[in-house]
Protein backbone atom coordinates (compact mmCIF):
# COMPACT_ATOMS: atom_id res chain seq x y z
CA UNK A 1 0.00 0.00 0.00
CA UNK A 2 1.35 3.20 -1.11
CA UNK A 3 2.14 5.64 1.84
CA UNK A 4 1.47 8.72 0.12
CA UNK A 5 -0.10 10.34 -2.94
CA UNK A 6 2.48 11.87 -5.90
CA UNK A 7 0.87 14.10 -8.00
CA UNK A 8 2.79 15.49 -11.15
CA UNK A 9 2.06 18.73 -13.46
CA UNK A 10 4.08 20.23 -16.20
CA UNK A 11 4.15 24.30 -16.16
CA UNK A 12 2.73 23.67 -20.17
CA UNK A 13 0.03 20.85 -20.87
CA UNK A 14 -3.55 19.70 -18.43
CA UNK A 15 -3.15 16.06 -16.56
CA UNK A 16 -5.28 13.21 -18.16
CA UNK A 17 -5.15 15.35 -21.75
CA UNK A 18 -3.16 14.06 -24.40
CA UNK A 19 0.87 14.36 -23.36
CA UNK A 20 2.08 17.57 -24.02
CA UNK A 21 4.58 17.90 -26.56
CA UNK A 22 8.35 19.45 -25.71
CA UNK A 23 10.95 19.73 -28.07
CA UNK A 24 14.56 18.78 -28.41
CA UNK A 25 16.58 21.32 -26.14
CA UNK A 26 13.71 22.80 -24.46
CA UNK A 27 13.71 23.57 -20.64
CA UNK A 28 10.82 21.62 -19.30
CA UNK A 29 9.29 22.46 -15.31
CA UNK A 30 6.76 20.87 -13.62
CA UNK A 31 6.02 20.51 -10.10
CA UNK A 32 5.74 16.75 -7.75
CA UNK A 33 3.09 17.23 -5.08
CA UNK A 34 3.55 14.08 -2.79
CA UNK A 35 0.91 13.76 0.11
CA UNK A 36 1.70 11.37 2.84
CA UNK A 37 -0.72 9.22 4.59
CA UNK A 38 1.70 8.58 7.80
CA UNK A 39 4.63 10.21 8.85
CA UNK A 40 7.95 9.29 7.43
CA UNK A 41 11.61 10.00 6.82
CA UNK A 42 12.30 10.78 3.06
CA UNK A 43 15.92 9.71 2.15
CA UNK A 44 15.52 10.97 -1.45
CA UNK A 45 13.12 12.04 -4.12
CA UNK A 46 14.48 11.04 -6.99
CA UNK A 47 12.94 13.07 -10.41
CA UNK A 48 14.38 11.10 -13.23
CA UNK A 49 13.92 11.98 -17.00
CA UNK A 50 14.21 8.95 -19.25
CA UNK A 51 12.76 6.91 -21.85
CA UNK A 52 11.81 3.49 -22.27
CA UNK A 53 10.99 1.67 -24.91
CA UNK A 54 7.35 -0.58 -25.52
CA UNK A 55 6.08 -2.81 -28.28
CA UNK A 56 6.92 -6.81 -29.36
CA UNK A 57 11.21 -5.73 -28.16
CA UNK A 58 12.30 -6.09 -24.80
CA UNK A 59 11.98 -3.03 -22.71
CA UNK A 60 14.87 -1.22 -22.52
CA UNK A 61 15.16 2.15 -20.92
CA UNK A 62 17.70 5.44 -20.66
CA UNK A 63 18.18 7.91 -18.17
CA UNK A 64 18.91 11.30 -19.59
CA UNK A 65 18.93 12.99 -16.18
CA UNK A 66 18.27 12.07 -12.79
CA UNK A 67 17.88 14.61 -9.43
CA UNK A 68 17.46 13.88 -5.77
CA UNK A 69 15.05 17.36 -4.90
CA UNK A 70 13.90 16.70 -1.95
CA UNK A 71 15.40 14.54 1.50
CA UNK A 72 14.07 14.98 5.29
CA UNK A 73 10.44 14.72 6.97
CA UNK A 74 7.12 14.18 5.36
CA UNK A 75 4.44 14.79 7.47
CA UNK A 76 1.26 12.69 7.31
CA UNK A 77 -1.63 14.93 5.45
CA UNK A 78 0.95 17.62 4.61
CA UNK A 79 1.31 18.24 1.15
CA UNK A 80 5.25 19.05 0.30
CA UNK A 81 5.81 20.66 -3.11
CA UNK A 82 8.58 20.43 -5.13
CA UNK A 83 9.40 22.30 -8.48
CA UNK A 84 11.72 20.09 -11.38
CA UNK A 85 13.51 21.30 -13.81
CA UNK A 86 14.99 19.25 -16.82
CA UNK A 87 16.84 20.25 -19.96
CA UNK A 88 15.59 17.72 -22.77
CA UNK A 89 18.14 15.98 -24.75
CA UNK A 90 18.42 15.92 -28.87
CA UNK A 91 17.32 12.29 -28.84
CA UNK A 92 16.13 9.67 -28.89
CA UNK A 93 12.31 11.30 -29.99
CA UNK A 94 9.19 9.81 -28.61
CA UNK A 95 8.02 7.19 -31.56
CA UNK A 96 5.13 5.12 -32.23
CA UNK A 97 5.12 2.36 -34.35
CA UNK A 98 4.00 -1.10 -35.03
CA UNK A 99 6.60 -3.45 -32.69
CA UNK A 100 8.77 -0.29 -31.38
CA UNK A 101 7.15 2.55 -29.32
CA UNK A 102 10.00 5.00 -27.54
CA UNK A 103 8.29 6.76 -24.43
CA UNK A 104 9.48 9.73 -22.57
CA UNK A 105 8.31 10.15 -18.83
CA UNK A 106 9.58 12.37 -15.90
CA UNK A 107 9.39 9.14 -13.10
CA UNK A 108 9.35 10.02 -9.15
CA UNK A 109 10.47 7.80 -6.85
CA UNK A 110 10.25 8.54 -2.95
CA UNK A 111 12.75 6.42 -1.27
CA UNK A 112 11.55 5.80 2.06
CA UNK A 113 12.84 3.50 5.05
CA UNK A 114 11.42 0.27 4.96
CA UNK A 115 8.37 1.00 2.66
CA UNK A 116 8.06 0.11 -0.65
CA UNK A 117 8.89 3.37 -2.70
CA UNK A 118 5.82 5.40 -3.83
CA UNK A 119 6.34 6.17 -7.53
CA UNK A 120 4.97 8.16 -10.66
CA UNK A 121 5.47 9.30 -13.87
CA UNK A 122 4.25 11.33 -16.34
CA UNK A 123 5.26 11.04 -19.72
CA UNK A 124 5.30 13.56 -22.82
CA UNK A 125 6.32 13.31 -26.37
CA UNK A 126 9.92 14.69 -27.20
CA UNK A 127 9.36 15.69 -31.03
CA UNK A 128 12.46 17.33 -33.19
CA UNK A 129 12.73 21.60 -33.93
CA UNK A 130 9.41 20.63 -36.19
CA UNK A 131 7.75 19.71 -33.37
CA UNK A 132 5.71 17.24 -35.31
CA UNK A 133 5.81 13.76 -33.17
CA UNK A 134 7.41 10.97 -35.03
CA UNK A 135 6.10 8.00 -36.16
CA UNK A 136 6.32 5.18 -39.09
CA UNK A 137 6.70 6.91 -42.22
CA UNK A 138 4.21 6.77 -44.82
CA UNK A 139 2.96 4.71 -46.10
CA UNK A 140 2.37 3.08 -43.09
CA UNK A 141 0.03 5.74 -41.78
CA UNK A 142 -2.18 3.58 -41.19
CA UNK A 143 -0.86 2.38 -37.88
CA UNK A 144 -2.61 5.13 -36.12
CA UNK A 145 -3.21 3.02 -32.58
CA UNK A 146 -1.77 5.10 -29.58
CA UNK A 147 0.78 3.60 -28.05
CA UNK A 148 2.01 6.63 -26.42
CA UNK A 149 0.24 6.98 -22.72
CA UNK A 150 -1.54 9.30 -21.37
CA UNK A 151 0.06 11.13 -17.79
CA UNK A 152 -0.11 9.64 -14.43
CA UNK A 153 -0.32 10.16 -11.48
CA UNK A 154 -0.21 7.93 -8.28
CA UNK A 155 -3.73 7.16 -7.94
CA UNK A 156 -5.92 7.55 -4.78
CA UNK A 157 -7.38 3.61 -3.96
CA UNK A 158 -10.10 2.95 -6.91
CA UNK A 159 -13.27 3.09 -5.03
CA UNK A 160 -16.52 1.58 -6.71
CA UNK A 161 -18.49 3.61 -8.47
CA UNK A 162 -21.64 4.94 -7.23
CA UNK A 163 -24.32 4.73 -9.12
CA UNK A 164 -25.72 8.27 -8.09
CA UNK A 165 -22.41 9.82 -9.92
CA UNK A 166 -21.87 7.16 -12.90
CA UNK A 167 -22.22 8.46 -16.23
CA UNK A 168 -19.44 6.69 -18.24
CA UNK A 169 -18.10 3.58 -19.91
CA UNK A 170 -14.65 2.54 -20.01
CA UNK A 171 -14.91 0.63 -23.16
CA UNK A 172 -11.43 -1.52 -24.13
CA UNK A 173 -9.91 -1.72 -27.43
CA UNK A 174 -7.29 -4.12 -27.51
CA UNK A 175 -3.52 -4.59 -25.79
CA UNK A 176 -0.61 -2.24 -27.56
CA UNK A 177 1.63 -2.70 -25.47
CA UNK A 178 2.78 -6.35 -23.06
CA UNK A 179 -0.60 -7.92 -22.25
CA UNK A 180 1.05 -8.99 -18.68
CA UNK A 181 1.26 -5.49 -17.66
CA UNK A 182 -2.47 -4.52 -18.80
CA UNK A 183 -3.38 -7.77 -16.92
CA UNK A 184 -1.66 -6.54 -13.88
CA UNK A 185 -2.83 -2.55 -14.14
CA UNK A 186 -6.40 -4.41 -14.57
CA UNK A 187 -6.04 -6.34 -11.69
CA UNK A 188 -4.97 -3.36 -9.47
CA UNK A 189 -7.59 -1.15 -11.21
CA UNK A 190 -10.55 -3.77 -10.83
CA UNK A 191 -9.81 -5.87 -7.81
CA UNK A 192 -13.11 -7.34 -8.18
CA UNK A 193 -12.16 -9.18 -11.87
CA UNK A 194 -10.34 -12.36 -11.73
CA UNK A 195 -7.74 -13.33 -13.81
CA UNK A 196 -9.42 -15.28 -15.83
CA UNK A 197 -12.08 -12.48 -16.57
CA UNK A 198 -9.81 -9.90 -17.52
CA UNK A 199 -8.25 -12.41 -19.62
CA UNK A 200 -11.80 -12.64 -21.10
CA UNK A 201 -11.59 -9.09 -21.40
CA UNK A 202 -8.78 -8.63 -23.28
CA UNK A 203 -9.48 -11.67 -25.44
CA UNK A 204 -12.90 -9.79 -26.47
CA UNK A 205 -11.53 -6.52 -27.02
CA UNK A 206 -13.38 -4.04 -27.83
CA UNK A 207 -15.39 -4.63 -24.75
CA UNK A 208 -16.92 -2.62 -21.95
CA UNK A 209 -14.32 -2.80 -18.68
CA UNK A 210 -16.16 -0.77 -16.86
CA UNK A 211 -20.15 0.77 -16.34
CA UNK A 212 -21.62 3.79 -14.60
CA UNK A 213 -18.50 4.84 -13.99
CA UNK A 214 -17.80 8.50 -12.47
CA UNK A 215 -16.24 10.57 -14.77
CA UNK A 216 -13.06 12.06 -12.94
CA UNK A 217 -12.66 8.03 -11.95
CA UNK A 218 -13.06 6.83 -15.47
CA UNK A 219 -10.88 9.33 -16.60
CA UNK A 220 -7.61 8.32 -14.05
CA UNK A 221 -8.62 4.43 -14.03
CA UNK A 222 -8.13 4.59 -18.26
CA UNK A 223 -4.67 7.10 -17.48
CA UNK A 224 -3.17 4.56 -15.73
CA UNK A 225 -4.39 1.79 -18.26
CA UNK A 226 -3.44 3.70 -21.22
CA UNK A 227 0.15 4.03 -19.34
CA UNK A 228 -0.01 0.62 -18.82
CA UNK A 229 -0.18 -0.61 -22.62
CA UNK A 230 -4.11 -0.46 -23.24
CA UNK A 231 -5.83 0.97 -25.73
CA UNK A 232 -8.68 2.68 -23.59
CA UNK A 233 -12.23 4.61 -24.47
CA UNK A 234 -14.58 6.55 -22.09
CA UNK A 235 -17.93 7.11 -23.46
CA UNK A 236 -21.37 8.29 -22.26
CA UNK A 237 -22.75 5.99 -20.35
CA UNK A 238 -26.49 5.21 -22.52
CA UNK A 239 -29.33 6.09 -20.56
CA UNK A 240 -31.16 3.37 -19.02
CA UNK A 241 -35.20 2.70 -20.24
CA UNK A 242 -37.79 3.76 -18.27
CA UNK B 1 31.00 12.83 -49.48
CA UNK B 2 31.08 10.19 -46.99
CA UNK B 3 32.78 6.61 -46.95
CA UNK B 4 31.15 3.72 -48.67
CA UNK B 5 28.07 2.01 -46.54
CA UNK B 6 28.43 -1.45 -45.29
CA UNK B 7 27.01 -4.25 -47.05
CA UNK B 8 24.40 -6.67 -44.43
CA UNK B 9 23.06 -9.05 -46.97
CA UNK B 10 26.90 -10.47 -47.16
CA UNK B 11 27.07 -11.09 -43.68
CA UNK B 12 23.66 -13.01 -44.27
CA UNK B 13 24.57 -14.84 -47.07
CA UNK B 14 28.29 -16.40 -45.31
CA UNK B 15 25.86 -17.20 -42.58
CA UNK B 16 23.48 -19.33 -44.61
CA UNK B 17 26.86 -21.12 -46.23
CA UNK B 18 28.27 -22.07 -42.52
CA UNK B 19 24.53 -23.51 -42.03
CA UNK B 20 24.40 -25.16 -45.27
CA UNK B 21 27.70 -27.01 -45.12
CA UNK B 22 27.19 -28.08 -41.31
CA UNK B 23 24.12 -29.55 -42.79
CA UNK B 24 25.59 -31.20 -45.89
CA UNK B 25 28.22 -32.59 -43.95
CA UNK B 26 25.47 -34.48 -41.52
CA UNK B 27 23.24 -35.92 -44.52
CA UNK B 28 26.80 -37.46 -45.95
CA UNK B 29 27.00 -39.36 -42.85
CA UNK B 30 23.52 -40.36 -42.92
CA UNK B 31 23.58 -41.48 -46.05
CA UNK B 32 27.02 -43.31 -45.40
CA UNK B 33 25.13 -44.64 -42.49
CA UNK B 34 22.04 -45.76 -43.86
CA UNK B 35 23.64 -47.79 -46.74
CA UNK B 36 25.88 -49.62 -44.42
CA UNK B 37 22.98 -50.60 -41.78
CA UNK B 38 19.35 -49.78 -42.54
CA UNK B 39 18.37 -48.91 -46.27
CA UNK B 40 15.16 -47.61 -44.97
CA UNK B 41 17.21 -44.75 -43.29
CA UNK B 42 17.58 -42.91 -46.66
CA UNK B 43 14.09 -42.36 -46.46
CA UNK B 44 15.05 -39.73 -44.13
CA UNK B 45 18.20 -38.47 -45.62
CA UNK B 46 16.36 -37.70 -49.08
CA UNK B 47 14.08 -34.95 -47.49
CA UNK B 48 17.49 -33.79 -45.37
CA UNK B 49 19.58 -33.73 -48.30
CA UNK B 50 16.81 -31.43 -50.08
CA UNK B 51 16.85 -29.38 -47.63
CA UNK B 52 20.29 -29.02 -47.30
CA UNK B 53 20.29 -28.47 -51.20
CA UNK B 54 17.91 -25.54 -50.90
CA UNK B 55 20.07 -23.82 -47.66
CA UNK B 56 23.10 -24.26 -50.13
CA UNK B 57 21.61 -22.67 -53.29
CA UNK B 58 20.23 -19.58 -51.10
CA UNK B 59 23.54 -19.50 -49.96
CA UNK B 60 25.31 -19.57 -52.62
CA UNK B 61 23.25 -17.76 -55.14
CA UNK B 62 24.79 -14.32 -53.63
CA UNK B 63 27.84 -15.27 -54.55
CA UNK B 64 26.90 -16.65 -58.05
CA UNK B 65 25.59 -13.75 -59.34
CA UNK B 66 29.53 -11.91 -58.60
CA UNK B 67 30.40 -13.55 -61.28
CA UNK B 68 28.60 -11.67 -63.43
CA UNK B 69 28.36 -8.03 -61.71
CA UNK B 70 30.11 -6.98 -58.88
CA UNK B 71 29.50 -5.77 -55.47
CA UNK B 72 27.48 -2.31 -55.04
CA UNK B 73 29.30 0.33 -53.48
CA UNK B 74 26.86 3.18 -51.69
CA UNK B 75 28.31 6.91 -50.51
CA UNK B 76 26.22 9.22 -49.60
CA UNK B 77 26.80 12.68 -50.19
CA UNK B 78 26.21 13.42 -46.30
CA UNK B 79 27.82 11.44 -44.07
CA UNK B 80 25.02 11.43 -41.43
CA UNK B 81 21.58 12.69 -42.96
CA UNK B 82 19.31 14.60 -40.96
CA UNK B 83 15.46 13.78 -40.63
CA UNK B 84 13.92 16.26 -43.55
CA UNK B 85 17.36 16.74 -45.24
CA UNK B 86 17.89 16.17 -49.08
CA UNK B 87 20.80 14.19 -50.04
CA UNK B 88 22.44 12.12 -52.72
CA UNK B 89 23.09 8.50 -52.93
CA UNK B 90 25.50 6.75 -55.26
CA UNK B 91 25.75 3.50 -56.54
CA UNK B 92 28.24 1.95 -58.09
CA UNK B 93 28.61 -1.65 -59.39
CA UNK B 94 31.05 -2.72 -62.52
CA UNK B 95 29.94 -5.86 -65.21
CA UNK B 96 32.76 -8.86 -64.36
CA UNK B 97 31.43 -10.54 -68.03
CA UNK B 98 28.64 -8.93 -70.58
CA UNK B 99 25.15 -8.90 -68.85
CA UNK B 100 21.64 -7.94 -69.56
CA UNK B 101 20.53 -6.15 -67.06
CA UNK B 102 16.46 -6.07 -67.03
CA UNK B 103 15.55 -4.06 -64.15
CA UNK B 104 17.75 -1.99 -61.48
CA UNK B 105 16.31 -0.55 -58.36
CA UNK B 106 16.90 1.49 -55.67
CA UNK B 107 14.88 1.58 -52.19
CA UNK B 108 14.92 3.64 -49.48
CA UNK B 109 13.41 1.58 -46.34
CA UNK B 110 12.33 2.39 -42.69
CA UNK B 111 12.36 -0.78 -40.86
CA UNK B 112 11.65 -1.53 -37.13
CA UNK B 113 13.41 -4.30 -35.62
CA UNK B 114 12.52 -5.68 -32.29
CA UNK B 115 13.63 -8.96 -30.69
CA UNK B 116 12.13 -10.52 -27.51
CA UNK B 117 13.64 -13.42 -26.06
CA UNK B 118 11.05 -15.90 -23.73
CA UNK B 119 13.51 -18.96 -22.35
CA UNK B 120 15.50 -20.33 -25.20
CA UNK B 121 13.14 -18.77 -27.71
CA UNK B 122 14.22 -15.90 -29.64
CA UNK B 123 11.93 -14.06 -31.84
CA UNK B 124 12.55 -10.85 -33.83
CA UNK B 125 9.77 -9.12 -35.87
CA UNK B 126 10.32 -6.65 -38.51
CA UNK B 127 8.59 -4.07 -40.18
CA UNK B 128 9.60 -2.13 -43.32
CA UNK B 129 7.95 0.51 -44.72
CA UNK B 130 9.06 1.18 -48.70
CA UNK B 131 9.35 5.37 -48.34
CA UNK B 132 11.27 5.65 -51.73
CA UNK B 133 11.60 3.92 -54.96
CA UNK B 134 13.46 4.09 -58.46
CA UNK B 135 13.54 1.93 -61.11
CA UNK B 136 16.00 1.87 -63.69
CA UNK B 137 15.00 0.23 -66.62
CA UNK B 138 16.68 -2.50 -69.02
CA UNK B 139 20.55 -2.06 -70.61
CA UNK B 140 22.85 -4.23 -71.76
CA UNK B 141 26.48 -3.81 -70.39
CA UNK B 142 29.96 -5.24 -71.02
CA UNK B 143 32.90 -6.37 -69.14
CA UNK B 144 34.49 -3.52 -66.72
CA UNK B 145 31.75 -1.21 -67.65
CA UNK B 146 30.24 0.39 -64.48
CA UNK B 147 26.61 0.96 -63.84
CA UNK B 148 26.39 4.14 -61.84
CA UNK B 149 23.78 6.06 -60.68
CA UNK B 150 23.09 9.16 -58.57
CA UNK B 151 19.68 9.31 -56.60
CA UNK B 152 18.38 12.39 -54.85
CA UNK B 153 16.25 11.62 -51.95
CA UNK B 154 14.88 13.29 -49.17
CA UNK B 155 14.39 12.06 -45.35
CA UNK B 156 10.43 12.45 -44.40
CA UNK B 157 10.16 15.56 -41.98
CA UNK B 158 7.79 14.07 -39.72
CA UNK B 159 10.10 10.20 -39.84
CA UNK B 160 12.19 9.22 -37.11
CA UNK B 161 15.91 9.51 -36.64
CA UNK B 162 17.67 5.86 -36.35
CA UNK B 163 17.65 4.58 -33.01
CA UNK B 164 19.59 1.19 -32.05
CA UNK B 165 19.05 -0.14 -28.59
CA UNK B 166 20.39 -3.82 -28.01
CA UNK B 167 16.59 -5.34 -28.35
CA UNK B 168 14.83 -2.53 -30.21
CA UNK B 169 16.39 -1.13 -33.11
CA UNK B 170 15.37 1.79 -35.91
CA UNK B 171 17.40 1.25 -39.21
CA UNK B 172 17.54 3.29 -42.20
CA UNK B 173 17.88 0.65 -45.27
CA UNK B 174 19.06 1.56 -48.74
CA UNK B 175 18.38 -1.34 -50.55
CA UNK B 176 19.26 -2.24 -54.32
CA UNK B 177 18.45 -5.07 -56.52
CA UNK B 178 19.70 -5.53 -60.15
CA UNK B 179 17.30 -8.37 -62.13
CA UNK B 180 19.38 -10.02 -64.73
CA UNK B 181 18.83 -12.43 -67.62
CA UNK B 182 19.45 -15.48 -66.97
CA UNK B 183 21.13 -15.15 -63.89
CA UNK B 184 19.96 -15.16 -59.87
CA UNK B 185 19.26 -11.23 -59.23
CA UNK B 186 21.56 -9.01 -57.23
CA UNK B 187 20.55 -8.02 -53.96
CA UNK B 188 21.96 -6.32 -51.32
CA UNK B 189 21.23 -3.76 -48.24
CA UNK B 190 23.28 -0.76 -46.59
CA UNK B 191 22.03 0.73 -43.21
CA UNK B 192 22.97 4.40 -43.04
CA UNK B 193 22.37 6.45 -39.74
CA UNK B 194 19.69 9.13 -39.80
CA UNK B 195 20.33 12.13 -37.14
CA UNK B 196 17.44 13.92 -35.19
CA UNK B 197 17.51 17.42 -37.09
CA UNK B 198 19.86 20.09 -35.97
CA UNK B 199 18.72 21.92 -32.70
CA UNK B 200 19.38 25.83 -33.51
CA UNK B 201 21.29 27.53 -31.10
Amino acid sequence: MAFAKIEMTFDEGQPFSPPPTFRAGQVVRGLVTVTPNADVECRHLWVTLQWRTEGRGERETGVAQKEDIFQGRLTNGTPVQIPFQFTLPQSPWSYSGKYVSIVWEVAVDVDVPWKVNPRGALPFILTGVSGTPASAPAPNEAHTIPTTPMPVNTPPPFAAPQKARGSVDIVLHGVTGSENQVMQAMRQELPRLSLQEIQDIINAAPSVLLENAAPEDAQSIAARLTAAGAAIQILPHPPEAP
Amino acid sequence: MSVPLKSTKNIQASLHLKVAIVWLIACVVMFIYALFTDPLLLLFAVPFSAIALGFLWISIKPFLVLRKISPAEVILSVDKPRVGERFIIFSRQTAVSPISILDHTLTLVFREWATETRGTDTTTETESTVIHMHSYGPMQKNTGEVIERQWEVQIPSDAMHSFEGRKNRLHWVIQTKVTLAGWPAYEDEFVFMVAPERVEE
